[in-house]
């Protein structure tokens, strides 16, 4: 049969079929093809190889784009999580009446695309629900209006990633990025100390070496500059306000011995830029008002220069992936931290105290597939002038400082894109007996999520 | 008289040398280690001025090498991945396959393990670490010792496909250059089962398993009866060329694929 023919016909076949399952019925028509003797190996071989670089090279079916011509692949993806959240806590976070219990029904929605050009860029774009810096939660509510659920631009971001520079020989990996980005993924970060819904503006850079000395160890180094305030030079300047930016310094060593088995540590410096009250770390001069600015207690110090080293050591057991990992780290300007909120008033701590945190957890099972399991526990420490309440887990202790305590989750695969959760947050003060301080804090969420 | 002799003869040899042709063949230890040499070495009694560099150090350089444009001819037991081919297009060249033979690959225990067969289903329980124990599927017990080839080679990239439904490998699994690697370890270990190309069945110390009753032989293979098997292929950028086609057309001559059958391969046609 002629070969072109059925070439035409298998992509007619794909255009109908959709995109997202492109790939895998034309290669069950060409295997079906091939074993019944239409088509030769060679003949299959020739027209999979086709199709796949059509599909790489065009507009992706029926889907085109102004620079169709520059993207060789496209990427779609989202999420939906529905959450029932409930809050207690033991003394005064603000609530009326002195009522502690809060229940509440969430959900947050985030879609995207990710465009792979030529020359080894690519751009990814993310919309999500949610306001604030450090969610992307909206409240069930309000009679099922829409004011709360407006759509927000999450990332934006530019990338270039390649194994080389410039065919130099210099690096084994090289990626730059620049726009509104992720930062879990992109930095050696654990979610207590970076949230996983702040998305960072500014511009980062990674370089990487593997095996180097030895087989499967790998060393990378990572910088990253990020603008946290922007002053208007037009306007009358405010005393002692400037262009503020949060500066993140880290190099990895990784050890790889075995499939999925590593030890890892990253000692990393972040370290902020700028005068101190424009810095907005606290609910007072925060801009675009985090989602716990009206939480954190006065924080406007802006003193920040941490160093910390987060670790991780990943391997397989009992036929589960396992994954033991903390951070320990200081605050470097602790003292400093301390001397100005003792001055504002806030003598919680003392002087050239309270510089310290770290955590420490473990975490079984991977849930991905269907019927999958993952478990977790993790314990949190951090002093009154360690670290920063805008860029912690916002949902552990409300973001604040000064308290100790566990996070435990558990999460099951229910298909292979729809998962359930469960998640207990719970922080004890530091110094309980502070009357101005809550007690205690506890957070439960329960979750339903599902990607597409 | 002599004189006009050496010259004749240094004029000769300057122009065979003038015409000599290097093939730079990179990519699959399955195809590298053992039947492109030979079929090399056959080539050469034909064509004395071509002169053949070899490199077999798994699948993915070879591809690597095609789109890097540093071999003529990049062997591979395993297609090119989406991946590849989207870097290949983005620096212009387009990734061409031709199917050189094929090979059904042989699940292989120890000489002395009596394990009779094993379901498609069983493989990838033991691939995959589900099952750690020889008598959970009909052997006399023991731990499974479990040996593959490392994550550039083809074989490994196929297996995973074709017997183990995509699934990561048991992180007990230990890594090994090549085919005879595998055959030699397995062959030592009374525990051990791994995996070969055909034409590394015949090592000494192992024997192969059938899979869903069937061994991997060229007629199981050629009547897709047997479930581990796939082509194994040259690419090329946009088709072989020049000297690369010349051999590769060898290939298909009634003696390379004798060559091909007597290393233990299907010839493709």
């Amino acid at each position: 049969m002629n070969k072109h023919l059925i070439q035409a016909a298998a992509f007619a076949v794909a255009m109908f079929v959709g995109g997202s399952v492109f790939a895998s019925d034309n290669e069950a028509l060409v295997n079906a093809l091939v074993k019944k003797g239409i088509l030769t190996g060679q003949e299959g071989e020739e027209i999979r190889s086709e199709l796949l670089t059509q599909s790489l090279t065009s507009a992706y079916g029926k889907f085109n784009t102004k620079a169709d011509s520059a993207v060789v692949k496209l990427t779609l993806f989202g999420d939906v999580r529905l959450r029932y959240q409930w809050e207690n806590d033991g003394g005064n976070f603000g609530d009326v009446g002195g009522n502690n219990d809060r229940s509440r029904w969430r959900y947050r929605l985030r879609a995207g695309a990710v465009y792979e050009f030529t020359d080894n860029f690519k751009s990814v774009v993310r919309f999500e629900t949610g306001g604030s810096n450090d969610s992307t939660n909206t409240n069930f509510g309000g009679y099922f209006d829409k004011t709360n659920d407006d759509i927000y631009v999450g990332q934006a971001y530019l990338e270039w990633e390649n194994n080389d520079i410039f065919d130099s020989g210099l690096v084994d990996y090289a990626n730059f990025a620049f726009g509104k980005q992720n930062m879990i993924k992109r930095f050696m970060m654990q979610k207590a100390w970076w949230d996983g819904d702040i998305n960072p503006e500014g511009i980062t850079a990674q370089l990487g070496w593997d095996d180097i000395f030895t087989d499967g160890l790998d060393f990378t180094l990572r910088g990253g500059a990020f603008i946290t305030h922007e002053v208007r030079e037009d306007r009358a300047p405010t005393s002692g306000d400037s262009d503020s930016f949060l500066g993140v310094y880290q190099a990895e060593v990784k050890y790889s011995w075995a499939s999925k088995t590593h030890f890892a540590f990253a000692p990393t410096a972040l370290i902020e830029f700028g005068d101190k009250q424009a810095q907005g770390i606290g609910g007072e001069t925060m801009e675009n008002g985090g989602s716990v600015a009206s939480e954190n207690e006065s924080d406007a110090s802006g003193e920040m220069l941490v160093l910390m080293v987060p670790m991780q050591f990943k391997y397989k057991a009992f036929g589960f992936s396992q994954s033991t990992y903390g951070t320990v780290g200081y605050n470097l300007d602790a003292g400093s931290r301390a001397d100005f909120e003792m001055a504002s008033g806030d003598d919680a701590v003392a002087n050239g105290e309270g510089g310290l945190f770290f955590n420490v957890g473990h975490k079984f099972g991977k849930a991905k597939e269907k019927g999958t399991w993952e478990m977790g526990a993790e314990y949190r420490y951090i002093e009154e002038a360690a670290y920063t309440t805008n860029l912690v887990d916002s949902d552990w202790n409300k973001a604040e400082r000064g308290a100790h305590g566990v996070v435990v989750k558990a999460k099951y695969a229910i298909t292979d894109n729809i998962y359930g959760g469960v998640a207990w947050l719970h922080a004890q003060n530091l110094e309980s007996d502070d009357a101005e301080d809550p007690d205690y804090s506890n957070i439960v969420q329960v979750d339903l999520n599902w990607k597409f | 008289m002599k004189n006009i002799l050496v010259a004749l003869f240094a004029g000769l040899a300057i122009t065979s040398a003038a015409q000599a042709e290097k093939i730079i063949i990179k990519g699959s230890d399955t195809l590298g280690a053992k039947l492109v040499p030979q079929l090399a070495e056959a080539y050469k009694v034909k064509n004395p001025g071509t002169t053949f560099e070899i490199a077999a150090e798994g699948s993915s350089t070879g591809i690597a090498a095609v789109i890097d444009a540093t071999a003529d001819l990049g062997m591979a037991s395993r297609r090119a991945k989406t991946k590849e081919v989207s870097k290949a297009a983005s620096k212009g060249v387009k990734m061409s396959p031709t199917v050189v033979c094929y090979d059904g690959i042989g699940v292989i225990a120890n000489q002395g393990n009596p394990i009779k067969t094993l379901s498609l289903k069983q493989v990838e329980q033991i691939f995959t670490g589900d099952v750690t124990d020889w008598s959970a599927v009909g052997g006399s017990g023991g731990t499974i010792s479990i040996y593959t080839r490392n994550t550039s080679s083809g074989t490994y990239s196929s297996f995973k496909k074709l017997a183990m439904s995509k699934r990561d490998y048991a992180g007990s699994s230990q890594k090994m250059a090549g085919n005879e690697q595998i055959a030699s370890e397995v062959g030592k270990n009374p525990g051990g089962i791994g995996y070969v190309g055909m034409a590394y069945l015949k090592a000494p110390g192992i024997r192969t398993v059938p899979v869903d009753g069937s061994l991997p032989t060229v007629a199981n293979v050629v009547s897709f009866k047997y479930p581990i098997a796939r082509p194994c292929f040259f690419y090329t950028n946009g088709g072989p060329q020049g000297e690369a086609k010349k051999f590769v057309d060898f290939i298909f001559t009634p003696e390379g694929s004798k060559i091909v059958n007597r290393v233990g391969f299907v010839p493709a046609k």
